[in-house]
């Protein structure tokens, strides 16, 4: 891998440890895949929660900034993906003190680091939307799939670490999304079905993910009739083919920028066409599902919720109450939104507990389950379904208004 | 000895743990027991910890780039991955945690390898055999 006067210096600690100890992880990653050279990014998203963390790697880090004497910044915009814990709801989620502690100390540093703490995993639709062919060094797996696919944007997958590592040196290696033909669809699906909720989109996507091998495949996505999906709808479909499938870029005939791209949008490398009908979608529906019609609790969180989808849940509470809890997670700028409305008020009132900031599977899920009681869970959110096994929970996939209307009865409907 | 792609890390040799399934540290794990927690896992239960973990393909977000460095410090890793096809979040995460890494063979190697087999992993000639 070729590098130039500039990356040496990095290489060389000229502009001290921190840089140098990122520069040596992107040389080794950049190594691996081939990459020729390092290119520009323009902007970093963090996904840095302390679960992931862990107090030693926090140390390890706070160290690095230390041996600096604490003059490291970081070099392009960057911004954090949720927290792990909302200090103002600790004990409605079984937190305690401790987690705050840590959670705290890791934010300080991402602070003094120059982070912007927008905390949120949607900064594509509160933040800055990506343009067109703007290389990035996003985190979080549903920004990436979102800038690449809906925005024409180019990331690979930047883990935590080399998320941080390219805040630090404005670069990443040049290789997979960032290259033409790495985007080039090579799947193609024929969609002969309907969508009409966030979680059908979701299950669309949870197919898709499980029928694809990996990273690599660049699904394209046809669709019989004409759909005109909105941002929530598209947000959803991507957090889940993601989630299921580790894919990081997806094609919608007709309708993602790249379609209209005549270097990506190149059927020649398609090696295989798949059918999906509305069989499909009820047969995930079945199998993300728990045994039993008592939910503990229903959660709409991951992706995070924007303004649209919390208005939603409300219109869709009206004055009835709670059986069971619901819980949403919300980016700290869509509580801003809402500041001068009583629309969160009424809906804590009710019972729903409102996570600023965090998002559900990023905030200790485990400790959450074994404090809080919270076995069976439902969700609107295919990702969350999906993720939330590996911490011990029983999940079932329901749409938006299944979900409310199961926490208002208290059983699975 | 069979041949992959040229991996990252240093050379090992350990216990290993198959199964024709995918990995994910946030998805699959326990990593305070350090067992596979996913019931619908292939290796549900089982303890990963110092094992060879030899698997289909790497999965889901980008937790695990942070959480095998965490697991590591923890002694709860795995001691290396042998992968058929792996993605950036997994290179990224063997990277920071210095795990070693070696993936993409001719052959399927969750059909290759079976659990118990003992591995030489030379990631710089992209090999690996079976003492």
């Amino acid at each position: 891998m070729k590098i130039n006067d500039k990356e040496k210096k990095i290489l060389d600690g000229v502009y001290g440890y921190f840089p140098q100890w990122a520069i040596k992880q992107q040389i080794k990653v950049g190594e691996f895949f081939d990459a020729d050279q390092f290119i520009q990014v323009s902007e970093c998203h963090l996904c840095a929660d302390t679960e992931s963390v862990g107090e030693n790697i926090i140390e390890e880090l706070e160290q690095l900034y230390i041996s600096d004497n604490k003059k490291t910044k970081v070099i392009i915009p960057s911004i954090t993906d949720p927290r792990g814990t909302d200090p103002k709801c600790l004990e409605k989620i079984g937190h305690d003190y401790q987690i705050l502690k840590i959670e705290n100390k890791l934010s300080n540093l991402l602070s003094s680091l120059g982070f912007s703490m927008t905390n949120t995993c949607i900064n594509y639709q509160v933040i800055t939307k990506p343009s067109f062919g703007q290389s990035l060094a996003y985190g979080d797996t549903g920004s990436v799939i979102f800038a690449n696919s809906i925005c024409g944007a180019r990331s690979n997958f930047e883990g935590g670490p080399a998320a941080l590592a390219a805040s630090l040196t404005g670069l990443v290696p040049e290789y997979g999304f960032h290259l033409d033909h790495i985007r080039q669809p090579n799947i193609l699906f024929n969609c002969e079905l309907d969508l009409k909720d966030l979680s059908d989109y979701g299950a669309l996507g949870a197919f898709i993910g499980r029928s694809v091998s990996g990273y690599w495949d660049v699904p394209l996505i046809k669709f019989s009739n004409i759909i005109k999906p909105t941002t929530d709808e598209l947000k959803h479909l991507g957090t889940s083919l993601a989630s299921y499938g580790s894919i990081a870029l997806f094609h919608i005939d007709e309708l993602t920028p790249e379609f209209y791209d005549k270097k990506i949008y190149n059927t020649n490398n398609i090696k295989s066409e798949i059918l999906v009908t509305n069989k499909n979608i009820n047969k995930i529906y079945e199998e993300e599902n728990f045994d039993g019609n008592k939910p503990d609790v229903v959660v709409f969180s991951a992706p995070q919720l924007s303004e649209n989808e919390v208005i939603n849940i409300h219109q869709l509470l009206g004055d009835r109450k709670l059986k069971i809890p619901i819980l949403i997670s919300i980016p700290p700028v869509i509580k801003n939104l809402f500041e001068n409305s009583e629309i969160l008020d009424n809906m804590e009132k009710k019972g729903v507990i409102i996570v600023e900031g965090g998002c559900f599977y990023q905030m200790y899920a485990n400790i959450i389950r074994k404090k809080m009681g919270w076995n069976n869970l439902i969700s609107n959110s295919a990702k969350l379904v999906n993720i939330l096994k590996g911490y011990g929970y029983k999940t079932s996939l329901r749409t938006t208004n299944q979900a409310v209307e199961s926490a208002i009865t208290g059983k699975l409907l | 000895m069979i041949f992959g792609k040229k991996g990252i890390g240093e050379k090992v040799v350990g216990e290993a743990l198959v199964a024709n399934d995918n990995f994910s540290a946030r998805y699959d794990l326990d990593r305070e027991k350090g067992v596979f927690s996913r019931q619908l896992h292939k290796l549900y239960n089982q303890s990963y910890v110092n094992k060879i973990l030899v698997l289909n393909s790497a999965k889901g977000g980008v937790a695990t780039s942070w959480m095998l460095r965490n697991m590591k410090l923890n002694n709860k890793s795995p001691k290396a991955l042998i992968l058929n096809s792996t993605n950036p979040i997994m290179v990224q995460a063997v990277a920071f945690a210095d795990i070693t890494l070696i993936h993409n063979f001719d052959i399927d190697i969750t059909s290759y390898f079976k659990t118990g087999d003992i591995l030489n992993i030379n990631p710089y000639k992209a090999c690996v055999y079976k003492i």
